[in-house]
């Protein structure tokens, strides 16, 4: 396949990906319409004798650099033809990303730290070894069943109730164990102001967050069938 | 992001509207076409694909053009994909004018 071809059939993906799920006309219309730019493009490149290579890159830039006007496009139109379903839907997705994207934080810096803290209790460091195990340990191993259940669209309720308690449990203790366990990290925290007060707020707010995430992920009962 | 207030016309919608009357004949003009001309004939880069079709089609939608697609048979006498053609309407003119005033006072008077 030839280096404009390549470019012409990721063009043509890259439509056909964010016209999906579109009314059906507006879909054709707007794969039409590029087909038509990529060929007189095409036509044009040959006939001023433009390197199909260069005609290729220009066409990928193209592409890419329209992608974001393509997205709002596209949500332009998923707003007219869904409404609010498509609003609710929007923000869904979105609370989804945002929980999953902190609750996978939230496991990672646990790791961390849990690492940290066997590291520390190798070199012979005893302190609060007992108390940071057990909330370090309970607390990430909380947030990676929450990270679970957010996963499944039954449980996912559950599981954004599930992380309201767990991330901030995994979050502190993994500040405490952090503080006392590494040598680098006090460090870190003396760029912080008010870091203290800080990770409290920061503990609050994930808890306040997976708690709105829980009531926007709870089931419509509208949506339930059965009883009326 | 370039954020716009209701009513107003963005400096490539403004180019979109001046290039199209140029442009188009009796046929109307077209997407490469218009992308082309605006690029100076080549001089910059072309106008990427999501930002020219996403103007044209809300300039589309606010009636400041109207569009047609090309006869199927024309296009294939050719040997390409038929072409969407475009042509500047009375709302559109309008708003050309009233955008090149200075200070574009009666702009949103124009588009009302």
């Amino acid at each position: 396949m030839s280096a404009a071809r390549r470019a012409q059939r990721f063009a043509q993906s890259w439509v056909g990906l964010y016209t999906r799920g579109l009314d059906e006309r507006i879909a054709g219309d707007r794969q039409d319409e590029i087909a038509s730019d990529l060929a007189d493009h095409f036509a044009y490149s040959r006939d001023a004798g433009i390197p199909q290579e260069s005609y290729a890159s220009e066409v990928r830039v193209r592409t890419m650099l329209g992608i974001p006007a393509d997205l709002l496009w596209r949500r332009h139109h998923l707003e007219r033809r869904y409404g609010d379903a498509y609003e609710h839907y929007s923000l869904s997705v979105r609370l989804l990303g945002l929980s999953a994207t902190g609750a996978v934080l939230a496991a990672v810096l646990g790791v961390v730290a849990s690492v940290q803290l066997a590291r520390s209790a190798a070199a012979g460091t005893q302190w609060r070894i007992a108390d940071e195990t057990v909330s370090l340990g309970v607390g990430t191993l909380a947030v990676l069943c929450g990270i679970l259940l957010i996963a499944r669209a039954r449980t996912r309720a559950v599981g954004m109730l599930w992380l309201a308690g767990a991330t901030p449990v995994t979050l502190s203790a993994a500040y405490e164990t952090l503080l006392y366990s590494s040598t680098t990290f006090p460090q870190l925290l003396m760029l912080v102001p008010y870091e203290a007060v800080l990770l409290q707020v920061v503990c609050a707010g994930a808890g306040l967050f997976y708690l709105g995430a829980a009531l926007h992920a709870r089931p419509d009962p509208l949506h339930q069938g059965g009883t009326t | 992001m370039v954020r716009r207030r209701k009513g107003e016309l963005l400096p490539l919608e403004v180019d979109i509207l001046a290039t199209g009357l140029d442009l188009q004949a009796e046929a109307g003009f077209y997407g490469f076409a218009l992308a082309l001309e605006l690029s100076g004939d080549g001089e910059r880069r072309l106008t990427a694909h999501g930002t020219l079709y996403k103007a044209l089609s809300r300039m589309s939608e606010a009636g400041l053009l109207e569009s047609r697609w090309e006869d199927a048979a024309s296009a294939e006498t050719e040997g390409r994909p038929r072409r969407r053609l475009y042509r500047v309407t009375g709302a559109g003119v309008r708003a050309l004018e009233a955008a090149r005033e200075p200070g574009a006072a009666g702009l949103r008077e124009a588009l009302a």
